[in-house]
């Protein structure tokens, strides 16, 4: 009986103990999102892809055929010149044309966008063996002929028939994740701990102004995330062996400057919230895992559809995914990656603020 | 700090948490180098004016000056002069209790070398010194206990504030602490303190100052509080602050 009345008094503590510490309920809520995230993204690539930009060249007959589908969402380009350079800017993701008077069709892909490049290669292939007579032989497959009459090429030389291919585009998206996951646990969780164990209070003691203890986390975590980011491109080099085209500065730029923003978020939040279960709940749910999931990092932009690839542009970490695909695949200049750099140092500065600014408050409440 | 300025000087300190009224207008001056003991019972208080005076708490009203500088005005000079040992043991746990002190020294400009000298005299003074380069997380609360004291003292601080520092302590430790509390006190440095060890203070400190619901109700030198025949300090307290439980 003594042991009994024991064991129904350790239930009901456990019990208590999940519900109140929101345990029960977080625990509920990051299931149901990730088998969301999760079951979506598994979904788009299972379905046919229809919303996948291709370029073609007004008036020319595959322009007919592909504008009149709706397997394709077909963007027309007055010239040749045009529909190339959408490929390459990434504003389409292939282009159909034919480069030269009596030429062979050519189809231009845009291989840094993997799975999204290789569903717009099959839509346009199977269009085209529908519209053309004689294309496909017995069995439903592309004729002899046409084989020979198409020329793919990719636009960035990443041969998509490589088994590494994947993997290839995989240890693009390292260093971004690293930066995230550093961030994440640098400022957020590390500030928490701090706020729970007094030392921020101890450190507020010191005889000095408080921009100077911020400024000293910040320098430091971004002199680890550094670090780290150091290490995902070797790694990317060796073990996901990428051969980097461009300078691989720029891409340590944007780590550093997203990892910066990334970190006066996170401080912001953690500032606020109580404890560190809270923090998973405000930051990591809402914000860490559809950064994770629909920056690029693992899954190509391309492929969401056209309001989540809205939502996606606003992510910081797409922004360094997109200078990440341009360094290590593109030749990348800083020409090139003006514009996600210029976000990137205005979201860095933005939130660096921000957070300083909730360090710095937290500092002087207690 | 020079034998004219005073080491706390406090006008109409009123603090104020939402609703619940901390601190109603206290009016305190304390001289240098008198060791003082703020008592009273829990919630009176006496942490609060603490955080006051070591500029950890901006908001409140009337004037708080240490070493004849404004809390406010002149945060950096006044925590320059100062040291802390708060309740808790604000330690990085994962670091070795050297490394802890190093930060405190560099914290406040010293550089490596005396900052080191500085932490091996004080961990050899507290007895923390073989153990100096494990983590403060494998230490006893008692030994965390007095890391925290070192950490307060290491700068050689003109005046400390330290908030219950014996807690938790062995007999042993306490005694060690104490003496060098003393020698601290002899050398003309001041010493705010509070604890519920109430016969510590009635034989370390010069003067008492009682707290209650945010007022202070008794201020003077051990003998001349014990007015109305009680034989200890506790006593004193007790018919003072009233015997029954509060709530905080």
């Amino acid at each position: 009986m003594r042991n009994l009345t024991a064991f129904s008094g350790i239930v009901r503590n456990e019990i208590l103990m999940q519900f109140k510490t929101k345990l029960f309920v977080m625990s509920l809520i990051n299931s149901v999102l990730v088998v969301i995230l999760w079951g979506y993204l598994a979904g788009l690539q299972a379905q046919p892809m229809h919303h996948l930009r291709i370029g073609v060249v007004e008036g020319t007959t595959v322009a007919l055929v592909l504008t009149e589908a709706e397997e394709v969402n077909a963007i027309v380009f007055p010239n040749v010149r045009e529909a190339e350079d959408a490929v390459l800017n990434g504003e389409v993701i292939a282009s159909v044309f034919t480069p030269v008077p009596g030429g062979r069709l050519r189809v231009l892909l845009d291989d840094t966008q993997g799975a999204a490049a290789r569903a717009a290669l099959s839509n346009i292939t199977t269009l085209l063996i529908k519209a053309y007579p004689g294309a496909q032989n017995a069995q439903g497959a592309p004729a002899a002929g046409f084989a020979a009459a198409l020329e793919i090429r990719e636009a960035w030389g990443l041969d998509m028939n490589d088994p590494t291919y994947l993997l290839r585009l995989l240890g693009a998206g390292l260093a971004a994740m690293v930066v995230l996951s550093n961030a994440f646990v640098f400022s957020g969780f590390t500030l928490i701990s701090e706020k729970t164990s007094g030392t921020i209070f101890f450190l507020a003691l010191a005889p000095i102004s408080r921009i100077w203890i911020i400024l000293g986390k910040l320098v430091a975590n971004t002199l680890l995330i550094a670090i780290s980011t150091g290490l995902a491109l070797l790694m990317a080099i060796y073990l996901f062996g990428i051969n980097p085209t461009g300078s691989l500065w720029l891409l340590m730029l944007a780590a550093l400057l997203a990892g910066l923003g990334l970190m006066g978020l996170c401080y912001a939040i953690s500032a606020y919230v109580k404890d560190e279960r809270t923090f998973r709940v405000v930051a990591g749910l809402p914000l860490m895992m559809p950064m994770m999931f629909f920056s690029g990092i693992m899954y190509p932009v391309a492929i969401f559809p056209e309001w989540l690839q809205s939502v996606s542009r606003m992510f910081p970490l797409t922004w360094m995914v997109e200078i990440s695909h341009f360094v290590f695949f593109k030749g990348g200049t800083l020409v090139d990656v003006w514009q996600p750099l210029a976000l990137l140092s205005i979201f860095a500065t933005a939130m660096a603020l921000l957070g300083g600014f909730a360090v710095h408050r937290l500092m002087r409440i207690q | 700090m020079d034998r004219k300025t005073k080491s706390v000087s406090v006008k109409g300190l009123r603090v104020s948490y939402g609703k619940v009224t901390a601190l109603q207008g206290i009016d305190l001056e304390l001289e240098p180098g008198q060791p003082t003991a703020i008592l009273g019972p829990n919630g009176a208080g006496k942490t609060t004016l603490i955080h006051v005076l070591t500029t950890m708490l901006k908001r409140f009203e009337g004037q708080a000056l240490v070493a004849g500088m404004d809390v406010k005005k002149e945060p950096i000079g006044v925590r320059a002069l100062i040291g802390l040992m708060p309740q808790e043991n604000n330690l990085y746990e994962p670091l070795s209790g050297m490394d802890n002190l190093l930060l405190q020294g560099a914290l406040h400009n010293m550089n490596r070398k005396a900052s080191k000298e500085a932490a091996t005299d004080m961990l050899k003074k507290i007895g923390l010194l073989e153990v100096a380069g494990r983590p403060v997380s494998t230490y006893s609360g008692g030994m965390k206990r007095r890391l925290v004291y070192a950490r307060a003292m290491l700068h050689y601080p003109q005046m400390v504030f330290l908030d219950e520092p014996t807690t938790g302590l062995d007999v042993q430790s306490r005694y060690t602490l104490w003496e060098d509390i003393e020698s601290f006190s002899a050398q003309n440095r001041s010493i705010v303190l509070t604890t519920h060890y109430i016969e510590e203070a009635e034989r370390f400190c010069k003067r008492i100052i009682v707290i209650d619901k945010g007022r202070v109700i008794a201020d003077g030198s051990p003998a001349s509080l014990k007015t109305g025949g009680e034989k200890t300090l506790e006593e004193v307290i007790l018919n003072l602050t009233g015997k029954e439980l509060k709530q905080q």
